[in-house]
């Protein structure tokens, strides 16, 4: 799970790092050579959809999702981690799952065309940018399970 | 009909009561109301159809391209953030005005403007002036009241000026409820709202805020004697060094906003420049070689840039396929160039431990910003699955004052959310439900966003909720208590209320300079 997790970082960074370069090397050609390409676009659009995909999942292995302690820092640690119990099993698994199911007819029907960039003459690809709305649902329960599969192990021992 | 509004009141109570348990707010709002859906379908009131089109919503929000100036933006103050260049520009200041009450606490809110108009973040900003400032203004002999209060409202400016994450964030959501309510009231070409707009509109607001701080500082420390004689030896740093210290990110932000308010540049393009200048900005503050590689590459660019406006540079065409003259050759050469000082300059920040750090937590807070995104179009999903759109409608046509009267309700609302949510919820909650409706009268988009900033601002400063305040408790010293803090901020509370009804009054504060520029 770790290491998933950690490949998953070094993604984003990765994905960052195309955001920042492709869009930078985008404007050197415009304002610069008077030139644009419609492959660098889309690969930056390509990186940004991937990585605003796979950075929720990295913000939740990380616990950098806001949350709201006005009550929080009162409560004892076993009060709060009865919470986060709830939250992983009666929040994010709900929704996720959901989002797992009805993300796969929409992926499916992706890999059936190979789909492209929606511009003629763009990036082949889509396809594989599209399935990262299969993979941040499937990170996130991983995530869940793992996490309340250790508390159940530890509530048991 | 009426069940439907049950499950609503039921979803809301759901969702407040999550958001208070202290779970992630993405949790809570995308969770709760899922949960609502799921027990309300089991009695036939909700279609789960609805929930089919959260994947499609989602990959929307992936696909934006108003949305990749996120990132861009946020990885652009952390560079500036992570290579202490904040710091450098309030020291040298502080060193320089040594003493002198009035000036020093001028120059905090000037300060505050300028790292506020490059980071746009409010907890990295006030944390930063906390540590920095405080203690000089209290060495000043300025008192504990004043310094606490300008430091939590100066750290809030970042919201307001442009180029600010709230303002382009707003303006995705905005254009969005613009379009439909114009729709909806039979103006099926509405001029478009952008990002750029919103800029603008809000530059007067945001600087008659800073005029505003400012005369109230002065007006205060008016007559104040200057303390301080024992510190005069801390004044070495000259006026040349000050300039060097200040000048490059000065620069850097009028390059950015104004490229994107003359028109030039869209603000993902000016994002990418503006990432690009701070990576130059922090290597030039590095030791060894780095910053003359710096310094060569802006210098580089900017001559190559004249370059093409006299016409030398770029690429020759004829007939639709490049010539490859002497000139395209050069010309590719020059960028060429350019890029690799520009990745020599990034490469030596990697070494340097500036650079994967500031990438690292991008990656974070752009999870964070998106989480929420997409749990708000969760929630907002589930909301018209309940004809939540039509009752809010229906309440707010019955409010008396027609659209004024609807805004005034708003304003409120939001003013109270912000005391428990962060403005990316607020903004992608309450904008597409109350927008398309206020929106089809009169209502200039860009005063009601401009609106929406500044009253998001205030209630970020106001006791004893406000997100300003605990991010200054956490630096401040133990002995400034908190009821001194909420004490503290009540005059630069009346003072944004005061720029709040001023523009709310006369609209022309946020809608002029758009109008002039585009």
């Amino acid at each position: 799970m770790r290491h998933v997790f950690l490949a998953v970082r070094w993604g984003c960074i990765g994905l960052t790092a195309i955001v920042f370069l492709g869009q930078l090397v985008m404007v050197l050609m415009r304002y610069l050579l008077g030139i644009g390409f419609l492959e660098i676009q889309d690969a930056v659009n390509y990186a940004f959809a991937a990585l605003v995909a796979l950075s929720v999942a990295v913000a939740f292995d990380a616990d950098r999702h806001v949350r709201v302690d006005v009550f929080r820092q009162k409560m004892t640690l076993k009060a709060n981690n009865w919470i986060d119990w709830f939250g992983d099993l009666m929040l994010a698994l709900p929704v996720f799952c959901l989002m797992l199911w009805t993300a796969f007819p929409l992926v499916r029907s992706s890999w059936a065309i190979l789909e492209g960039s929606p511009e003629t003459g763009g990036l082949p690809g889509l396809f594989i940018v599209k399935t990262c709305l299969l993979i941040l649902p499937a990170l996130v329960i991983l995530l869940t399970l793992t996490r309340l599969i250790g508390k159940l192990r530890r509530a048991s021992s | 009909m009426s069940a439907d509004i049950v499950w609503l009141v039921l979803m809301t109570i759901a969702v407040f009561a999550c958001i208070l348990s202290g779970v992630p707010v993405l949790l809570a709002i995308a969770g709760a109301p899922t949960m609502i859906a799921l027990l309300a379908a089991s009695f036939g009131d909700f279609d789960l159809v609805f929930f089919q089109a959260v994947p499609q919503r989602v990959y929307g929000i992936m696909t934006n391209p108003l949305l990749l100036a996120v990132p861009l933006f946020v990885l652009m103050g952390l560079l500036l953030e992570k290579s202490r260049q904040a710091e450098k520009m309030l020291k040298s200041l502080t060193a320089v005005l040594g003493g002198h009450q009035s000036a020093l606490a001028l120059s905090v809110v000037l300060v505050s403007a300028l790292i506020a108009a490059s980071t746009g973040i409010i907890g990295a900003t006030i944390v930063m002036l906390g540590t920095i400032t405080l203690p000089a203004l209290l060495n000043a002999g300025v008192n504990r009241h004043m310094s606490s209060g300008l430091i939590c409202a100066s750290g809030t400016l970042g919201q307001i000026i442009p180029p600010s994450i709230v303002l382009i964030l707003l303006g995705d959501q905005v254009s969005n409820a613009y379009f439909e309510a114009q729709q909806e009231a039979g103006n099926f070409a509405p001029d478009p709202v952008t990002v750029g707009d919103l800029f603008a509109g809000a530059l007067i607001p945001g600087l008659l805020l800073v005029a505003l701080y400012a005369a109230y500082v002065l007006f205060r420390l008016r007559g104040s004697a200057d303390k301080a004689e024992g510190d005069k030896e801390r004044t070495k740093v000259t006026a040349a060094q000050l300039v060097r210290d200040i000048a490059p990110t000065l620069g850097l932000i009028v390059a950015v906003l104004g490229s994107i308010l003359i028109g030039i540049a869209t603000p993902t393009e000016a994002a990418g420049v503006g990432v690009a200048g701070a990576i130059l900005i922090a290597a030039a503050g590095q030791g060894g070689s780095a910053p003359r590689v710096a310094v060569l590459c802006a210098v580089f660019a900017i001559g190559m840039l004249i370059l093409r406006q006299a016409g030398v540079l770029g690429l020759i065409f004829s007939e639709g396929k490049i010539d490859w003259s002497l000139q395209s050759i050069a010309s590719v050469l020059a960028t060429v160039v350019a890029f690799a000082l520009l990745l020599s300059a990034a490469f030596s920040l990697i070494s340097r431990d500036v650079l994967l750090p500031a990438v690292r937590e991008t990656v974070t807070i752009t999870g964070m910003i998106f989480g929420i995104v997409i749990a708000a179009s969760v929630l907002s999903l589930v909301f018209r699955g309940f004809d939540g759109d039509e009752h809010v409608a229906e309440l707010l046509q019955s409010l008396p004052g027609g659209a004024y009267g609807m805004l005034l309700l708003t304003m409120l609302v939001i003013f109270l959310l912000g005391f428990i949510l962060e403005f990316v919820e607020i903004i992608f909650i309450v904008v597409p439900i109350v927008g398309p409706i206020i929106l089809q009268s009169d209502i200039s988009p860009v005063w009601f966003a401009v609106l929406i900033a500044l009253n998001l601002q205030t209630s970020f400063l106001t006791p004893p909720f406000g997100f300003a305040l605990f991010y200054f408790r956490s630096v401040a010293p133990s002995d400034i208590r908190t009821s001194e803090i909420y004490a503290s901020v009540i005059p630069f509370v009346a003072i944004q209320l005061l720029a709040l009804a001023l523009v709310a009054s006369f609209p022309v504060l946020a809608t002029w300079l758009p109008a002039v520029l585009f």
